[in-house]
Formats: C-alpha cells, structure tokens, sequence
C-alpha cells in the first residue's frame, strides 16, 4: 500500500467521508463518484489526523472528506510564498490536499493525510474576507494547499471565487494551477482582480515528479486560452534540479513561447525549489527513494534550499531568458 | 508479524483451517474465549498489521449475513481502508471493538489495522472470505518486508561507504552526517561516487593530511555532486 505497484491498494475514492451536519443532497463530488461508499462521521480531525497514516498509501487510494472548516479561515502568507508586491497578502485554504501528485508537494510534509478534504462553507471564509476588506485591500492565494482548478468539478468553487472578486474591488485573487482545462472560461466571470497563475515545468520534470498532470503542452495552451478572459501568470516555481538542466529548462521555454503570447503576461514568478525544514525532514523519512526529498539541500533560516551558486544559477537563468523576449512585465524571485 | 486476534472459537477454528499460521513465523492466531484484551500481545515489537475478527451478538443492525469490513468505530475511530477488499462494509458500536481498535492503533498506523465481522453463521463461505483478506494482508505485508530488507541493506552500505570516506578525511560527525547525505543522493540519482572519488584523488585533491583539508575536499565533492560546480 506504501507502493501501489503491487495491485494490493484499493480503488480511488471508493470512499466518501462526510460530517454528520452536511446535507449530501447538494454535493457535487457526490454526484461524481456515485459509487463511492458514504462514510459518515463526526469531526474531520477525527480522520485526518490519524497518526502514522502512509501519505504515499493515500495517494495511490485516496478518499474524499467533506466537512466544515472552523476557526481562523485566512492566513498571513509564509516568508517562503511569493508576494508579488502586495502589502497585504494572505491565503485560505478552501480544499486541503490535491489530485495531482508532484512529488515535491510540500503538502506530503505537512499534512498528516493525503486524503483530499472539501470544506464546504466557502460563505465563512467569504464573511472573513468581507472583514479584512474592511480594513485595507487584500491580495489573496486561493489554491495554495491544492490545485483548486482540478477540482472544479467537484467543488465549484472558481466559480465562486471569481464571483465573489468581481463584486469586491479591494480583492485580487490568485489561482495557482496546473491543470490544462479550458472548457470553464465561458462559466467564469471576467475579472482583471483574479490572477490565473500556471506553474510550467518542462516536460522531463513532468513526467519524472508531477504524476497526473497535464503536459507542458496543454498546460501551455491552457494559459493561453485563459489569458483571452483573465490576467495570466507563469510561474517557473519551483525550478527543479536534474541533469542537464540548463537546456531542458531552455528547450521548455522555447516551447512555451511557440504557443503563448509571452508579451500578454501579468508577470511571471522565477523560484528554485525551497522548504521548511520540517516539512523536508517528514518527506525524507516517507520518501527514502526520491531523488528530490534526498537532495542535499543548505538549511538557511529554517528552510532547505540548493546551494546558493546552483538556486542563484537557476533562477538567473530563467530570469535571463524570460528578459531576451524583451518584455515588460515583472519578474518576482523569493 | 501479523497479529490476528479472534475471541469467537467457531471463527478461530475456520481460520486456523483455511490460514497457514504455523511455523512461518509471519502469522500469529490467538483464539478463544480466554483471549482478553491484554497489552502484551501488542508489545511484540514485529507486529507489522493486526486483524480483529468478531461475531456479531446482536443488536446492531442489519439481517444481512456474511463477513463485513468495519469502516467505523464508535462514531469516532476508522481504520484506513487502502487494502483492496471485495467485502461488504459496516460500522462498528462495539465497544470491545474500541479497545482492540485503540491498542493496536497504539502501534501501528491506521491501514495496518483490520477489523472484520462475521453476522450470522461462521459458514465456509464466511470462513473462505476471511482467509481471502488474510490471504492480502500477508501477501501485502510480505512486499512491503520484501522492501524493508532492501532499503536497509542499501543503508547500511550507505553507512559503510561514508565511513570509509570520513575516517580518510579525517571527518567530524557534522561532515560525516554530510558525507551520508551525499552518498544516498548519489545512490538514488545515479551518480557514480567511486568514479568521483577516483578522480579527486586523480586531481591530487586526495589523500589529505588533516581536518581542514578534508573539509576542502568535501566541499569540492558537494559542489560536484550537487550540481553547483556548473
Ligand atoms: S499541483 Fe501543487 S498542490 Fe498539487 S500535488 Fe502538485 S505541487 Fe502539490
């Protein structure tokens, strides 16, 4: 079960584990796995923080969890996320967990499980954003802790934030991604305040460390469809260490410039991968085999990252080739 | 090891029947109606899944007879259920079941952790699906020892071949540990550490003659292996 390969793990989603309170009439991800056994139960925590629960297990058979988040709802952004200029720049996570499975995802560090889990009152984080807008203007991460675009089916919810941001003009959202989907742009309301952020990687780091994603070609299509209806950000974040890999992030730039009108984006975000110490320390002892949890990162300021000269390399490279194109949007570096 | 406990005498003989529990050292079956809940049948430290077996006494629902997968205990306790089973599954208001739940949960993470029920007669159809999941439980367990045995074999050679490169550096434990660190990245991302070795030594950057020059070589190598010496 820690490896799927056996043929010993259970189906996907064959189980559905939903908090007593919650209706399940209106629920889509219901609806889509209409198959899946309904486990009812008390409190999500009860199943989520389990102890020693395979995270690698899980995600080779994950379960859903639906249930209400309770508590502080929206978060102060962490040293290591990029703020792209903004003052005030805060993330909420509206899904925990992912259906994608990059191998560098911190989540596998920081989370206790790899089931996904759906909170289903996105209104209370909406009534605590309401609060904040009170006060000041707020730049807000929306799919931080998952890829929220992926889960449209299940949720709904791009739908909703981009609502919501198109009747509050104090808030710019940003919607990480890496999915390829460009079926939702009629669905969505327009709004230049909501950021759509594709994480392009080549296709060498594709295949080896982001299992279930789409390809650098259709990721690379999808923003540029996307970038017809919103602003659109490329995001060379996280950079990957690996053989060769000046020209493969070359050859993946020259490819991207093919399809996407480069001079039309937002800005762009240049990263070398980096990670709390801690959340490192949980992948090493999950993943002993990952040439990326292995790495031997420098710690500096409590969290891993490559070797100055190499992250500097990397990071000026890509920066270096985005600038040949001569165009004017921002670059942001950690 | 996997420990399988059952207090019911008719499901303990069935599984005894159908499972090999004898001297293969991997499987231990207690049964009977002595079989309490005491701690030292989890203080084996090899317990690698544990398997609670029970007969249903009435009272919690159902006619349906057959052998059921608990998903839920108590509104409050699940076992993870990422071993593939074709059973039927139901939840679980015994408290017995708690106590068996939270002590091997003690243990072992919650996947390794299996509670099944018989409702209605112990037939060979039941007896024949228990032994099935069983059946599952030893064989997933016998892959994942299989991979245990592996990786600590290649830990110990990691081990051994940062030793070695220590004591010819003349290494602190802080450069040892780094030293490690750099063997396994080799390891896993085919990089050949003896040819690197080789050629610092062909470079004259080894042998050295103390700490501060084997602090030097370290460098070196981590810039090498790491990617940074580009
Ligand atoms: S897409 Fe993002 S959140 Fe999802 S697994 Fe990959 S890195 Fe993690």
């Amino acid at each position: 079960m820690e490896n799927c390969k056996e043929g010993y793990a259970e189906a996907p989603f064959k189980h559905i584990y939903i908090e007593d309170d919650i209706d399940v009439g209106n629920l889509k991800a219901v609806e889509r796995f209409r198959d899946a056994g309904i486990i009812r139960i008390k409190h999500y925590k009860d199943l989520f923080n389990r102890q020693r629960q395979s995270f690698v297990g899980q995600k080779a058979s994950p379960n859903l969890i639906i249930a209400r988040k309770h508590g502080k709802l929206i978060y102060e952004g962490s040293p290591v996320c990029q703020d792209f200029g903004n003052k005030h720049f805060y993330y909420t996570s509206c899904v925990m967990n992912c259906l994608y499975d990059c191998e560098y995802c911190y989540l596998r560090g920081m989370y206790p499980s790899a089931n996904p889990t759906i909170f289903v009152n996105l209104e209370d984080i909406f009534d605590e954003l309401d609060g904040l807008l009170k006060k000041h203007p707020v730049y807000l991460c929306v799919s931080y802790d998952t890829d929220l675009m992926a889960f449209e089916d299940l949720t709904g919810y791009v739908e909703k934030w981009c609502d919501f941001t198109a009747s509050r003009e104090d808030l710019t959202i940003e919607i990480r991604t890496k999915c390829a989907r460009k079926d939702l742009w009629d669905r969505l309301t327009s709004c230049e305040r909501v950021i759509f952020a594709y994480t392009i990687s080549p296709q060498e780091i594709i295949t080896k460390y982001e299992k279930g994603t789409p390809s650098l070609l259709m990721r690379a299509e999808a923003a540029s469809v996307a970038m017809e209806h919103f602003p659109v950000r490329l995001c060379f974040d996280p950079m990957i260490f690996i053989k060769d890999w000046k020209d493969i992030y070359g050859k993946m730039f020259d490819e991207i410039t093919e399809i996407i009108d480069i001079d039309r984006i937002k800005d762009f975000s240049v990263g070398s991968f980096r990670i709390s110490s801690g959340f490192l320390k949980n992948m090493r002892r999950m993943m002993p085999d990952s040439e990326i949890a292995q790495y031997p990162f420098e710690l500096m300021d409590g969290f891993y990252q490559y070797p100055k000269e190499l992250a500097d390399g990397m990071e000026n490279y890509m920066s270096g080739l985005i600038r040949e194109k001569k165009v004017d949007s921002e670059i942001f570096r950690p | 090891m996997i420990l399988i406990i059952t207090k019911d005498t008719e499901i303990g003989r069935s599984v005894k029947e159908h499972t090999e529990t004898g001297n293969t050292g991997k499987v231990m079956l207690l049964f009977g109606e002595d079989i309490s809940s005491e701690e030292r049948f989890f203080e084996d430290g090899e317990m690698s899944s544990f398997i609670y077996l029970y007969h249903e006494t009435g009272g919690e629902g159902g006619s349906e007879s057959g052998v059921f997968r608990i998903n839920r205990i108590l509104d409050r306790y699940y076992p993870d259920l990422l071993l593939k089973s074709d059973l039927p599954e139901t939840s679980s208001g015994d408290e017995n079941v708690a106590e068996f739940y939270l002590k091997a949960a003690a243990k072992l993470p919650p996947h390794r952790i299996h509670i099944l029920k018989v409702r209605g007669p112990v037939t060979d159809s039941a007896g024949k699906s228990i032994t099935a999941y069983i059946g599952n439980v030893i064989a997933e367990g016998s892959e994942k020892e299989k991979r245990d045995i592996e990786r600590s074999e290649r830990d110990k050679k990691i081990r051994e071949r940062a030793e070695k490169l220590a004591e010819e550096i003349h290494a602190s434990e802080s450069m040892k540990r780094q030293i490690e660190e750099l063997v396994r990245y080799s390891r896993i991302s085919g990089i050949d550490f003896d040819d690197m070795i080789s050629e610092l030594g062909r470079e004259g950057l080894l042998p050295v003659a103390d700490k501060k020059e084997g602090k030097k070589v370290l460098g070196e190598l981590q810039r090498r292996i790491c990617g940074s010496a580009v």
